[in-house]
């Protein structure tokens, strides 16, 4: 069934999307630590307050992007907070984002390489 | 170490509770935690990046608040019931709507049908006095009234209350309706829309124009993601939109089948919420129009007391005048019913029917927002053709804004129906030809509202001597989307639901 639906249906994403699904592909992680690290990976320019934060996280679970794991899927010593991890389905999605800033910067980089005329 | 400021994590889990309940109860926990965190770890750096933290988080608040009430009034799923699916279920995109939608309990049912008895419950002292009972009671009613309205809005306040606790059940759409034709019933009390000064004319344009646009756009989205709610939501209509505009009615004739029309309307909304079967629902609501229609004929036609100063005539009886009175409030308030689940059908088929069949529905849905916003844009300028903002150009404006719209209707709806077919998403060839029917009909349907509100303008006028002809076409479309709305899933060459995530 999850190769029936199409993960460039979500594309693109936005920034904060984008770059809460990347902190949470290595690992699950819980909402504090999805905080600072997006605010680390986009070097600032990303900073979610905790109300956006919980509602990116809530569109994304309806979305199935996203799910909670159980305590002991994740780190140990977050304990009292829980935990999201992507779902494979959430890993398509950001891959799609991927090859699609990728091909972006690809094209941009060709187009400044070539010769002035 | 030292920790965090109290007073700021007290306000912090006081102003959480101004999120929707479902979604407090799914995160306010976690969100204290985190926020407990974020205090603690900036009072380290002092109390500026303390100070920082909390402005940030108070000035993303009424942002947050509106997103997260907006999607639960519009009946997102909820993350309980995200979590009970599995993750083929959703990548199979299921839909909430709702050929399973489980019967709710009586008490729900009671809630659904409650304000609609309520209303019926109102007339029932006129309806007495009308009758010649309580002839002491004529003179304090409307000191009454006022007392009994408070109490209603009151008891209202409290159902919204209950209801947004609840996460906006289905059983309260037509509470919210109601709520809100109590709050503009008290604005009208309090302005004199477009009698006096600018702001009373600008406060009339915002209020009679965006707003039936504003509730039309909204009873859409409802519907299209929870059809027993969209049901509920077009129903007070169904009585309202009849009595409304019936003048120099005979009381005891008006006050009583208005009583009856609230009274089917709310015995309609319990077996709607009761069954939990938006299929049946819509017949439902379309008899209830019916019935209410014929009352309102009825007593137009036969209990009419023009007052001798009116120098107006009684109004004609024959098929001809019963045809112009009848068919099209018919088809208006149908259209209220059927409109919002056809633009939802016809949604699902484009989203299966490539770029150009959905580049169709959007081209077709633009046009319907723009003809419906012509329509009511007219309306008002009609209405108030004394203001400083009356000219010809502008009346045409609001003519050519409106053929627009019909024209990106057309344009749309056979780009959407080609894109169908081209893709081979419809079954056969006669329910592509149905397609066809229905979403070219739309304009006429259009055409249908323009008569009901008795616009004066190009259309009612063009379409006199063929009058029969438009009314046919338009209770064949009304029959013809009934069917189509109900039983949409049989024209999909795949099983509803199979191929697409539908939100």
């Amino acid at each position: 069934m999850n190769g029936i639906r199409d993960p460039q249906k979500g594309l693109p994403l936005t920034e904060a999307t984008f770059f809460i699904l990347l902190c949470l592909s290595p690992k699950p992680k819980h909402g504090y630590a999805i905080m600072k690290e997006v605010e680390a990976l986009s070097e600032g320019r990303v900073i979610l307050s905790t109300g956006t934060l919980y509602g990116a996280l809530k569109r994304l679970l309806e979305k199935g992007w996203i799910k909670r794991v159980d305590q002991s899927e994740s780190d140990k010593t977050s304990r009292g907070r829980k935990s999201y991890a992507l779902t494979n389905y959430g890993h398509r999605v950001l891959n799609a984002d991927f090859d699609r800033l990728k091909k972006i910067v690809n094209t941009a980089r060709e187009f400044a390489m070539e010769e002035p005329q | 170490m030292r920790q965090p400021e109290p007073f700021l994590l007290r306000l912090y889990a006081a102003w959480l509770y101004l999120y929707p309940p479902g979604f407090r109860k799914e995160f306010a926990e976690e969100m204290k935690v985190v926020f407990t965190d974020g205090i603690y770890e900036s009072r380290q750096r002092g109390f500026l990046a303390m100070g920082s933290f909390f402005l940030r988080e108070l000035a993303d608040l009424p942002g947050n608040l509106l997103r997260e009430h907006w999607f639960e009034l519009l009946g997102r799923v909820t993350v309980m019931s995200a979590k009970l699916k599995t993750e083929a279920e959703l990548a199979g995109g299921t839909s909430s709507n709702k050929d399973d939608y489980q019967p709710a309990s009586w008490f729900q049912a009671s809630l659904a049908g409650l304000p609609h008895l309520l209303m019926a419950l109102i007339l029932i002292p006129s309806v007495l006095m009308a009758y010649g009972f309580f002839p002491d009671l004529q003179s304090g009613w409307n000191d009454l009234g006022i007392v009994w309205a408070g109490c209603l809005g009151l008891l209202t306040l409290v159902l919204l209350i209950y209801a947004w606790q609840r996460g906006w059940p289905s059983w309260g759409a037509s509470w919210y309706v109601y709520g809100v034709i109590l709050a503009l019933a008290g604005l009208l009390a309090i302005f004199h829309f477009g009698e006096s000064n600018r702001v009373d004319v600008i406060l009339g344009v915002l209020l009679f124009t965006f707003f039936p646009f504003g509730m039309a756009l909204f009873f859409y989205l409802v519907a299209r993601k929870d059809h027993i709610k969209g049901l509920l939501l077009a129903l007070p209509f169904m009585a309202i939109f009849w009595f409304v505009f019936l003048e120099f009615i005979s009381n005891r004739v008006e006050s009583l089948f208005t009583l009856l029309a609230f009274l089917f309307s709310g015995l309609v909304a319990v077996a709607i919420v009761r069954l939990g079967d938006w299929k049946l629902g819509v017949w439902l609501a379309i008899g209830l129009t019916l019935i209410s229609g014929l009352g309102a004929t009825y007593a137009y036609f036969y209990h009419t007391e023009y007052p001798i100063e009116a120098n107006y005539s009684s109004p004609l009886i024959n098929l001809s005048s019963f045809a112009d009175f009848y068919l099209p409030q018919l088809l208006g308030s149908t259209t209220l019913i059927l409109g919002p689940l056809l633009l939802w059908s016809l949604w699902r088929l484009s989203k299966r029917s490539g770029h150009m069949g959905v580049l169709g529905y959007n081209l077709l849905f633009s046009g319907m927002l723009l003809n419906f916003a012509a329509i009511i844009g007219k309306f008002w300028f009609i209405s108030q053709n004394s203001l400083w903002v009356y000219n010809r150009y502008a009346s045409s404006a609001f003519d050519y804004g409106g053929l627009l719209g019909m024209l990106l209707v057309v344009s749309g709806s056979l780009l959407l129906v080609l894109a169908a077919w081209y893709n081979q998403i419809v079954q056969s060839r006669i329910r592509l030809a149905w397609l066809v029917l229905v979403s070219l009909g739309l304009p006429w349907v259009f055409v249908m509202i323009y008569v009901a509100l008795g616009t004066p303008n190009a259309w009612v006028a063009a379409i006199q001597p063929y009058k029969f002809t438009v009314y046919g076409l338009g209770i064949l479309w009304a029959v013809l989307t009934g069917w189509l709305v109900t039983h949409f899933g049989l024209y999909l060459s795949q099983p509803v639901g199979g191929h697409l995530n539908e939100y």
